[in-house]
């Protein structure tokens, strides 16, 4: 991926190789430790002042590959990079230090802060954690932070329980704001949320990305949601990266069969529900296909759901293939299809 | 800087939210009554119903002289009784719950936070406990060390921190991965800050709950334990005045009252103590629905004791 450090901007965020494993509860104390690699050799950049998009059906391991760059998910192979400095879990002092810099936006904004919390404490607390500034100096930040967001400071005294989804989804940004992060992680930030309220959020976020020049790193579930404001993004499926990089080249000339599948979907009536949001049974058998999918390496993860899947897929064995400058996929048998 | 420490607002600000609650209003005004009764026991009741000396015919019927009458074995005035048998159900209640609530919290608090070796250990110990029987072996208890209000407590919170530990531990290990710790971590909090900001605020209050609903269950328990004889069998105790009423055929006779009376003490109590774990748990958790924490604490509490106490007090009675 040479080409991609010619760019202007460096990368803020780069993962090489990284994979994430959690153990699955042993049957009995004598079977052997079993793994769901929730992330598997995943290499990405995302540049300083992009929105980078994340996406995935649901349980493909979008949130934990993000924490992972964050510092809370430890990697069990391959590295993530923080401004070009190794992010190392073990190193508390130093990832400290790295994560002053980084903040996250939780799917639930009710349970990304305390509720018994009032709106000023839950704003405020990372500059009161931080105790370097003055009690006016917090004051007149955390007003101004949250009249950035669009509610006002006489909201500052009253609980983060007594406001609505969206209202509370405010506050977290204002929040992220006011701790001065330059990466901020928004993991589903209005899937929990009123479909009425969606576009404000969303447009908020790209508003003070805009302002500020903050690098996000944007989930979500739908690819038609991130259509609007992604620069660069990342189809997740199972673990792995399968379509990967500018997000108009993507769009424009999709790849792979699954990225396929998604933009097909979004644009059939039920708004991408079938191929997306698959039912929970779905998800269970999607769970232990990741199961298998640990255990014997070999072959694409996607075979079984793939409409141009052959014999070969059985075996091969994926990794991303440049397809144009800054636009990358697993699928060999892509372009001819 | 107020606007910043505004959270529940220390002790008086939450008694000050219990009493806003209606249910806790009436749990509080209950408690606040019954601890009078107890202090000021000698100027409420018309008899001292431990000087032998006012003692009158046995089993007399309700009259102005005997509000409730006279007990069927010994003739001290039930209504004196009663009042006097506020002070051991109480104390026996808050010295135990408020035991409880310490050890259990911080060896709660001390398997979740710490985990590795710490918490194995503790959730063995709790796993042990929890499959002791616990009635006979208080009899043992009681047998062996004399039969007394200390021994009783002490057996109490042996077996009694167990439940509200593990609640606890669950407690910790949901909060130490709760979306907002993980916010504050990014913004540089560290364990300490995590420990006292987020963590501890919502353990006392679960304590503080569970300590309200465990006081009621106790009450009972030792109600249920004085029944069978394992009190001080000098102190005057509503349990062991419902013993006596049993032993002297209270219900052969028909003498309704010396029954009514202590169970009206118990039912106040424990309905009290009810109501205003209920309501802190209202204040609590006030998006949490019907299957609560409190239902859980209650159920347990039900578990260890009252289950075992009113099945032999049914065997009692046959
Ligand atoms: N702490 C954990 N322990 C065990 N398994 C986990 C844990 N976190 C996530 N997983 C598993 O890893 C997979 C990916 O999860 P996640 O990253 O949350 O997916 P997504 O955010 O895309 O929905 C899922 O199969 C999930 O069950
Ligand atoms: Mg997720």
């Amino acid at each position: 991926m040479g080409e991609m450090s010619n760019r202007k901007s460096e990368a803020l965020v780069k993962t090489e190789h990284l994979s994430v494993r959690f153990p699955l509860k042993r049957e009995s104390p004598f079977s052997k430790r079993r793994y769901v690699n929730a992330v598997s050799d995943v290499s990405i950049e995302i540049f300083k002042g992009e929105a980078f998009a994340l996406v995935g059906e649901s349980g493909c391991g979008k949130t934990t590959l993000a924490d992972a760059t964050l510092g809370f998910a430890a990697p069990s192979a391959g590295e993530v990079f923080f401004n070009g400095e190794k992010l190392d879990i073990r190193n508390k002092k130093r990832l400290k230090q790295q994560r002053r810099s980084m903040q996250k936006i939780f799917q639930d904004p009710a349970s990304s802060m305390n509720p018994r919390f009032t709106v000023a404490r839950a704003v405020a607390e990372p500059l009161m954690i931080r105790r370097e500034l003055g009690e006016k100096r917090i004051l007149s930040k955390t007003a101004e932070a949250i009249e950035s967001v669009g509610l006002s400071s006489g909201d500052l005294d009253r609980f983060v329980s007594e406001f609505s989804g969206g209202q509370q989804q405010r506050i977290a940004i204002a929040r992220a704001l006011v701790s001065g992060a330059e990466y901020i992680v928004c993991d589903e930030p209005v899937s929990a949320l009123d479909v009425s309220v969606h576009a404000q959020i969303l447009n908020l976020l790209m508003d003070i990305q805009k302002e500020r020049g903050i690098t996000y790193m944007f989930i979500s579930h739908n690819l038609a949601s991130v259509r609007k404001f992604a620069d660069r993004l990342a189809i997740m499926y199972l673990g792995r990266i399968v379509e990967y990089g500018d997000a108009e080249k993507v769009f424009a000339n999709p790849m792979h069969p699954y990225t396929r599948m998604l933009i097909d979907s979004v644009l059939s009536l039920d708004g991408g529900k079938t191929a997306i949001n698959a039912p929970p049974e779905a998800n269970e058998a999607l769970q232990e296909e990741q199961g298998l999918y640990a255990s014997n390496d070999g072959g694409c993860g996607f075979r079984r759901r793939c409409p141009i899947g052959r014999s070969e897929c059985e075996s091969i064995k994926c990794s991303l293939e440049k397809v144009e400058s800054d636009h990358y996929t697993e699928c060999p048998y892509a372009a001819n299809r | 800087m107020k606007l910043f420490q505004k959270s529940f607002g220390g002790i008086a600000g939450f008694i000050g939210r219990i009493w806003r609650h209606r249910q806790g209003r009436i749990g509080l005004i209950l408690l606040i009554f019954l601890s009078l009764v107890a202090i000021f026991a000698p100027l409420i009741a018309p008899y001292d119903p431990y000087d032998v000396t006012q003692r009158a015919d046995k089993g007399l019927a309700p009259s102005l002289e005997h509000p409730l009458g006279t007990s069927i074995t010994t003739g001290q005035d039930v209504f004196s009784m009663l009042v006097y048998g506020t002070r051991v159900s109480l104390l026996v209640g808050l010295i135990t719950g408020i035991a409880i609530a310490l050890l259990g919290s911080v060896l709660g608090v001390a398997a979740g936070y710490l985990g590795g070796a710490v918490d194995m250990l503790l959730m063995r110990i709790v796993d042990v406990m929890i499959v002791i029987p616990t009635l006979p072996l208080t009899i043992l208890i009681t047998n062996v060390f004399g039969k007394s209000y200390v021994v009783i407590v002490l057996v109490f919170v042996l077996f009694g921190w167990t439940g509200l530990a593990r609640t606890v531990r669950s407690l910790v290990l949901r909060l130490k991965n709760a979306d907002y710790v993980k916010s504050a971590e990014l913004a540089g909090a560290g364990r300490w800050y995590v420990m006292k900001t987020h963590i501890l605020p919502a353990v006392s209050h679960l304590v503080i709950m569970s300590t309200a609903l465990s006081c009621a269950g106790i009450m009972i328990a030792e109600a249920g334990l004085s029944f069978l004889g394992l009190g001080n069998p000098t102190a005057i105790s509503w349990g062991k005045m419902l013993a006596d009423a049993q032993s002297g055929g209270s219900m052969l006779f028909g003498q309704w009252w010396t029954i009514i009376a202590p169970g009206i003490g118990i039912f106040i109590s424990v309905f009290a103590f009810m109501r205003l774990g209920l309501a802190i748990e209202g204040i609590v958790n006030p998006c949490m629905k019907g299957g609560s924490d409190a239902k859980r604490l209650l159920k347990h509490i039900r578990g260890r004791y009252l289950d075992e106490v009113l099945e032999s007090m049914e065997d009692g009675a046959k």
